[in-house]
């Protein structure tokens, strides 16, 4: 009973200071944050391909015909035009990110070039930061191997069978609507199989600028 | 025990950590699949002809025979009773059945009988050509004969595109007698992808 007598007077001291705190006058101010973040895009252009030895051209020489190139200056980069129109190349941009590349009825030593534009058209500068290629990464362009190329086996069977040159541009930024130019050399080299098809992906990879370092995650 | 724990939360921490790390850096990938196929070698012999040449008639008991095996890859020939100032003529249509330009660079031939008969006999390989369709209209074709060889320049080696075609003439002839009268002939030849 005395216990109860107790509690009241604290109950009714809280509730006093309760009064205290209402009458005290207030007001408040508010920063509102609203962070909205950027897209990171980037994009083949489209119209912006070109390529050696397109299929449908009629035989012929110089960039307009179709006769074959050959790879005559192997290890050397470059090739000649030759006298027949054998093989071909087909280019076609599948989507926005996606490109297809088929070479037809080739043999060793046959060789094109593919050159495209990408862009930038996100909303936050970006940098070319990879190549993957045949699940191999490179993160520039004068590393030992792709100085004489790329040479992969494509088929696993112990032999390389097509060479590839990247000519990239790594560590380049490209802020917003800016874009840059890509290109390859494919060569199928002397050891590939005849009537066989070999598949090839090439990934290219971008990064936030700032986020750039010059090989994988540390 | 306790020890285990405490390893696996901070392997769990250190994992996360990097995940997030990955997460934080934004990137986008562009994707150009290469499909390289390649072309096919290949060709064979499509048709032959054997004419037997002279102004008589051959004897009654001479034959010829000649059959196109190995898918193409080879010609057998047979010439029963062959006989004195014997002259033929084998005429084989090579084609390039492949896909891609190729060199016909050998024709090999590999003749078997007595060696008595061997001794006399002789023959020669001549390649024309290219030829489209209509090798089967060229006088090469239609007026063969022993002499034919003897008019034009034979070739060495002759690039092939595909579906072209080549002729090879190889006229024989024997030269005297021999007990032995029967021949056999065996055609094959070699071509490179080199153009």
């Amino acid at each position: 009973m005395g216990k109860t007598i107790a509690i009241i007077p604290i109950f009714l001291l809280l509730l006093a200071s309760a009064g205290i705190a209402y009458a005290m006058w207030s007001e408040t101010l508010k920063i509102n944050v609203t962070a909205k973040t950027g897209e990171l895009d980037w994009e083949f252009v489209n119209g912006s391909l070109t390529y050696k030895d397109a299929c449908g051209l009629q035989p012929g020489y110089g960039e307009s015909g179709g006769n074959d190139w050959n790879a005559t200056n192997l290890p050397a980069p470059g090739a000649i035009q030759l006298d027949k129109d054998v093989g071909c190349t087909e280019v076609k941009l599948i989507d926005s990110h996606t490109l297809n590349i088929t070479l037809h009825n080739v043999y060793p030593w046959y060789y094109t070039h593919v050159a495209f534009k990408v862009h930038n058209n996100g909303d936050i500068p970006i940098k070319i930061w990879r190549v993957i290629i045949d699940g191999q990464e490179f993160y520039e362009l004068n590393e030992q191997v792709l100085q004489q190329g790329l040479e992969i086996d494509a088929d696993d069977d112990g032999l390389n069978d097509t060479l590839i040159w990247w000519g990239d541009n790594f560590g380049v930024q490209l802020h917003p609507c800016q874009s840059a130019d890509i290109s390859l050399d494919i060569t199928v080299l002397q050891t590939a199989n005849e009537s066989t098809t070999y598949h090839i992906t090439i990934s290219l990879e971008a990064i936030q600028w700032n986020e750039y370092n010059k090989g994988p995650i540390p | 025990m306790i020890l285990k724990v405490l390893a696996s939360v901070v392997l769990m921490v250190l994992l996360l950590s990097m995940f997030t790390s990955a997460y934080a850096m934004w990137n986008d990938r562009l994707k150009a699949n290469i499909k390289v196929s390649t072309g096919d070698l290949d060709a064979r012999f499509k048709c032959f002809k054997i004419i037997t040449c002279g102004c008589k008639k051959p004897p009654s008991t001479y034959h010829t025979s000649g059959k196109i095996v190995n898918n193409g890859k080879k010609f057998i020939g047979e010439f029963e009773n062959v006989y004195p100032n014997w002259r033929a003529v084998v005429a084989l249509v090579i084609e390039n059945t492949g896909t891609l330009p190729e060199t016909l660079i050998k024709v090999n031939v590999r003749v078997s009988g007595d060696n008595d008969l061997l001794r006399i006999f002789e023959y020669k390989v001549c390649v024309l050509g290219p030829f489209g369709r209509k090798i089967f209209d060229s006088p090469y074709w239609t007026r063969l004969n022993h002499d034919i060889v003897n008019n034009v320049i034979c070739k060495r080696r002759l690039v092939l595109d595909p579906g072209e075609k080549a002729l090879v003439i190889i006229p024989m002839e024997i030269h005297g007698f021999s007990n032995s009268t029967d021949l056999k002939m065996e055609v094959t030849f070699d071509f490179a992808a080199s153009w």
